[in-house]
């Protein structure tokens, strides 16, 4: 049987991972979409009647998808390394257990 | 007198736990005092008491030397049963883990440079776009949890050492 404090640990380790995971997931979601539309819109632009102000705005919408998929980088990083301290925990109740 | 076999020593059960289940166990003069059995009392050795500490409580066959020839056999037999480490299989689960995340970062890496240059690998759906950013941003974070995964392995085994 897990004792309080170490379940404590566990559930807190377990949000902690949930949460980085939802947030990178809906951030990647995001900016998916969001490069969808851009480059949906530069494939129906030809040479002749490029808009430069509609083209300076979807830029900064893809370098905006960019920034998100960075971001979610080291969101799923704190789920890894939730996944892995929750491991370390359990081995080292099992070591001060013995 | 029959002697009691040491091995049903509530000493010797699974779980047991000497700030709580402690009972009456024997001091070594008690048993240096026990009369040893037939034929073999020159068998029996005497060795000086331990100071108590928590080591002792728990292996009681290494401080009673003067039990008869033929028990002691069995419970030294028996005490190296109990003193075998059982392996951690968290530790192990985590020395797993771990290398999958090198290995999987790897083949993430090697997918990645594996892609046609000068072609879109963006898919044409939103599911398809998702999928290709999403192991690519689980690359570096897969090396890093890895890497990090293994260092805590390590740190266990030292900090395990230094319990002991």
């Amino acid at each position: 049987m897990i004792d309080r404090r170490t379940l404590g640990w566990l559930i807190a380790l377990v949000v902690t991972g949930l949460a980085c995971a939802g947030l990178a997931i809906w951030l990647l979601h995001w900016a998916a979409e969001l490069q969808l539309q851009v480059n949906h819109w530069y494939t129906s632009q030809n040479g002749s009647n490029y808009d430069e102000v509609k083209g300076a705005f979807f830029d900064r919408i893809g370098s905006n998808a960019y920034s998100m998929e960075t971001i979610a980088s080291p969101l799923l990083a704190g789920t890894v390394i939730a996944i892995l301290a929750a491991i370390t925990v359990l081995a080292r109740r099992w070591d001060l257990r013995r | 007198m029959a002697e009691v076999d040491p091995r049903f020593d509530p000493l010797f059960q699974r779980g047991y736990d000497p700030a709580r289940h402690r009972t009456k166990v024997p001091r070594v003069e008690e048993r240096r005092e026990a009369p040893p059995l037939r034929g073999e009392a020159s068998r029996s050795v005497e060795t000086p008491a331990e100071p108590p500490n928590r080591r002792s409580d728990t292996l009681p066959a290494e401080r009673s030397g003067s039990i008869d020839g033929s028990i002691d056999g069995q419970t030294s037999e028996s005490a190296d049963d109990l003193e075998l480490p059982r392996r951690n299989p968290y530790r192990l689960i985590l020395l797993i883990a771990s290398i999958a995340c090198i290995g999987g970062a790897a083949v993430l890496f090697w997918r990645r440079v594996e892609d046609t240059p000068y072609q879109s690998s963006y898919g044409p759906d939103v599911a398809s776009t998702f999928a290709y950013q999403f192991t690519d941003a689980l690359m570096v974070p897969l090396l890093t949890g890895g890497l990090l995964g293994f260092c805590l392995w390590l740190v266990l085994g030292a900090v395990k050492r230094a319990d002991d």
